[in-house]
């Protein structure tokens, strides 16, 4: 299981959900990975979720295959919790 | 007197001259040392020296002292040479020889002679043209065929840059239709230009001259003939945007069956008129919307004889869809032996709002039934608020702000792109021997090398129309509504990409389906040649644009120049055949044609590219000899919408035709079942049409074996 957090300069929640994808996994074993899609490692990645806008925060498992997305939103700290629990 | 270049057929020193053509007194008494160039059938001068010197001072500005040093060396040469018939073609590189000697480079390039060999003009009596299987050999497609092989010479040695005809010359990058220098490439627009402004056909009014159309028929007949004139002023493709929205406002009152007459006569106008450039069909997209777009919903509407009618466009929306409905039966039915229409080509537009319409179930059966049954609908997704055309097999234009103003006047939209570029990405993982950095920079002077071929291209284009009318562009220069019909400034400039899936295969080890890995990083690249491409734009001035190129013969010319300078890497890489010349590299972004997969999976997996590339992009279903229930491709076009990036599809069936019995079956096979006759002849879609697959170049040929058939959609 993997957690991706899509971001880019000048985008107003994207702080936001990045502390709240880091407060939820302090502690977990659980990788998180960053993306800034203003570059060409983030954009690509970005373009094989489809990622349409930012903040954007994607749980895949080791498939790469989608678990849960918050889609140019900041997520849900409670969600996310449980996800990255089971 | 003596024209050096002027088809010249001989110099002749023969005293025994024995034909009766030798009107200038020179048979009989010429002795060995007088030589007589004939340089016409009926045209035999004495031989003199200064013809060379002033035919080089001419051409190519060569200071006249020096010129006659080779015209001295050259005379030498030819009476020394004992030849009993010498040709003005021979005389000219006998001139260049010694051009060479004295190290006259730039002398020897200007005086080039552009030709063909003998053995290759017999070739094209009777041998046909497959680089583009939309030619069907005939003697307008030879005269199609040598003229472009001149024009293909002039634009390797006189339009582009030493840099980049080498680069197209080694097969680093690939110039798109160099045979048609002279024009641009493609061009979208709308039949409101021909309803508010009639017919000039010629674009300067020489010949008759039509006012606005009063009756459809008419109207199809201007659109029709424009398009064909609009042939002999591009390259590629004549789109046409909501054709069915346009022709609207003639049709108010018309019951259904005048209005299905008015689509089959459209349709077979377009289809039959292979008496345009080079005997070829003009290669048409039309694009059909179930509703009125949003952009041209508020627009008034023009009705016959060019006057506003008084209504908006969003007022004819049922004579709008009863046309569109109509060509999607003539489609269905085919022509008159079944078989499917190979243009126009229909692109049918799924957008939010046609979800939204009225009848939009019945209007998706049907398109679905062409597409199963002929394979001749194109599924184009618009998603969201994007307004797009699609203007030829894969070049659709997201409209901007620019554009929508345009909207308003519709007779204003019209797009170009001037040429297409493409760029050979396996040989930049053969350079880079694995190290990414070496990858990417190798990329990138590709692209750099582009974007010079087109700023040069744009360059030849400007002086041809600087010259206006008078010009060998004169419908691009014509001038109905205060700008001239070619908005030169505006044009696009493609840059394709062939081989990706070969590039990572070689520089991963892995082939894009075969891992996340692989797929991730074939995006990479793309975004990297997007960002590139925007860079290079800002530098320029130039409007680039990623396109899928539709390479018919370039997947297999690229795979060619490689195995020469890279025998061993491209073995480990190409399709098809290495040791044949059966191969070919994957087309654009595609992933390999051949593996078994899915067709959902292949649609979403290609579609993850098609949103990185700005000039449209189709991902294939091969249908084989199956033919799937339309309310499963109903179902899969609904999915693809909804659950995809992907921006367009097409379904392609393969048919076998007997040319004896004029039967047609679904599949391809050797025989026909009906009268057991073998002169049959396949037809499925090449790359971005429909055609029959004895005009295949070889590489295509390779392709369609390894093609993976989809049976089942679901
Ligand atoms: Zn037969």
């Amino acid at each position: 299981m993997e957690v991706k957090i899509f971001w880019q300069d000048k985008c107003p929640n994207c702080p936001a959900a990045k502390d709240l994808v880091r407060l939820v996994m302090s502690g977990s074993e659980v990788s998180v990975k960053e993306y800034n899609i203003n570059n060409v490692d983030g954009m690509a990645e970005a373009t094989f979720y489809g990622v349409m806008g930012t903040p954007t925060t994607i749980v895949v498992d080791d498939d790469d295959s989608e678990i849960i997305s918050w889609r140019s939103q900041i997520p849900d700290k409670t969600q996310l919790s449980e996800v990255i629990q089971n | 007197m003596l024209i050096l270049f002027q088809g010249g057929l001989m110099v002749n020193k023969n005293k025994n001259n024995n034909n009766n053509n030798n009107n200038n007194g020179s048979s009989g008494d010429t002795t060995d040392n007088i030589l007589f160039v004939r340089t016409s059938g009926d045209d035999i001068l004495n031989w003199n020296k200064e013809k060379i010197t002033e035919a080089l001072n001419r051409e190519t500005g060569m200071p006249k002292h020096q010129a006659q040093v080779i015209a001295i060396e050259a005379e030498k040469f030819i009476k020394n040479s004992g030849a009993k018939f010498i040709s003005a073609p021979l005389i000219r590189e006998i001139v260049n020889s010694k051009l060479i000697e004295h190290g006259y480079e730039h002398y020897r390039k200007l005086h080039t002679r552009l030709g063909m060999p003998l053995y290759d003009m017999t070739n094209l009596f009777f041998l046909s043209n497959k680089e583009n299987s939309n030619v069907h050999h005939n003697s307008e497609a030879i005269n199609l065929t040598l003229a472009g092989h001149a024009k293909k010479e002039y634009a390797l040695l006189n339009v582009f840059s030493e840099d980049v005809g080498k680069a197209y010359q080694n097969g680093r990058i690939h110039l798109h239709d160099l045979d048609f220098i002279d024009r641009p490439y493609c061009s979208g627009q709308s039949v409101e230009y021909l309803k508010k402004f009639g017919l000039v056909m010629d674009g300067r009014g020489n010949y008759a001259v039509a006012g606005p159309a009063k009756h459809p028929e008419v109207l199809i007949l201007h659109l029709t003939k424009f398009a064909a004139a609009l042939q002999g002023h591009f390259a590629g493709a004549i789109g046409w945007d909501a054709v069915n929205v346009f022709m609207a406002p003639f049709l108010v009152g018309l019951d259904e069956s005048r209005i299905k007459q008015l689509a089959q006569m459209m349709i077979y106008e377009f289809a039959q008129q292979a008496v345009s450039r080079g005997g070829q069909v003009t290669f048409t997209d039309t694009n059909y919307y179930w509703e009125i777009p949003k952009h041209f919903s508020d627009v008034p509407a023009i009705g016959p004889g060019g006057k506003y009618t008084g209504n908006n466009y969003s007022e004819y929306l049922g004579e709008s869809q009863a046309f569109m409905k109509a060509a999607f039966e003539v489609y269905l039915k085919g022509d008159n032996y079944g078989r499917p229409f190979f243009f126009p080509k229909p692109d049918f537009h799924v957008t939010d709002k046609f979800f939204k319409t009225e009848g939009h179930e019945e209007m998706m059966d049907l398109a679905c039934e062409v597409g199963s049954k002929m394979g001749n609908t194109y599924f184009i997704f618009d998603r969201g608020d994007e307004a797009k055309i699609s203007e030829c097999c894969r070049l659709q234009f997201k409209l901007n702000e620019n554009d929508l103003l345009d909207a308003k006047q519709p007779w204003k939209m019209r797009y170009s792109a001037m040429q297409n570029v493409t760029i050979n990405l396996p040989r930049a993982a053969y350079a880079a021997k694995g190290d990414d950095s070496k990858l990417f920079e190798y990329i990138d002077e590709s692209l750099e090398l582009a974007a010079q071929a087109h700023i040069e291209k744009k360059e030849f284009i400007r002086k041809i129309l600087a010259q206006g009318s008078a010009g060998s562009l004169p419908i691009l220069t014509m001038d109905l509504d205060g700008e001239p019909y070619y908005r030169f400034e505006r044009a696009s400039f493609l840059m394709g990409m062939l081989g990706l899936n070969e590039l990572v295969q070689f520089h991963l080890g892995e082939e894009l389906h075969e891992s996340n890995k692989a797929i991730k990083f074939g995006l990479k690249v793309i975004v990297h040649m997007g960002k590139k491409q925007r860079e290079l734009s800002e530098k320029t001035g130039l409007h680039f644009a990623l396109e899928q190129t539709p390479a018919e013969s370039t997947a297999y010319r690229l795979a060619h120049l490689d195995r020469e300078r890279y025998p061993n890497e491209v073995a480990k890489v190409v399709k098809g055949d290495f040791t044949t010349s059966e191969m070919y590299y994957t087309n654009s972004t595609y992933l390999n044609v051949g593996v078994p997969m899915s067709p959902i999976k292949r649609v979403t997996q290609e579609g993850m590219f098609h949103p990185l590339i700005d000039a449209g992009a189709l991902t294939h279903v091969w249908l084989g000899d199956s033919r799937p229930d339309p309310s499963a491709l109903g179902s899969f076009v609904k999915k693809t919408f909804t659950n995809t990036q992907n921006t367009q599809i097409a379904f392609s069936p393969e048919f076998t035709f007997c040319k004896s019995c004029h039967k047609v079956v679904r599949g391809l096979i050797d025989r026909c079942q009906s009268c057991s006759s073998v002169n049959v002849d396949g037809i499925t879609r090449v790359t971005g049409y429909l055609s029959t697959t004895s005009n295949w170049n070889k590489g295509k040929l390779a392709e369609l074996r390894d093609r993976y058939r989809s049976y089942n959609l679901s």
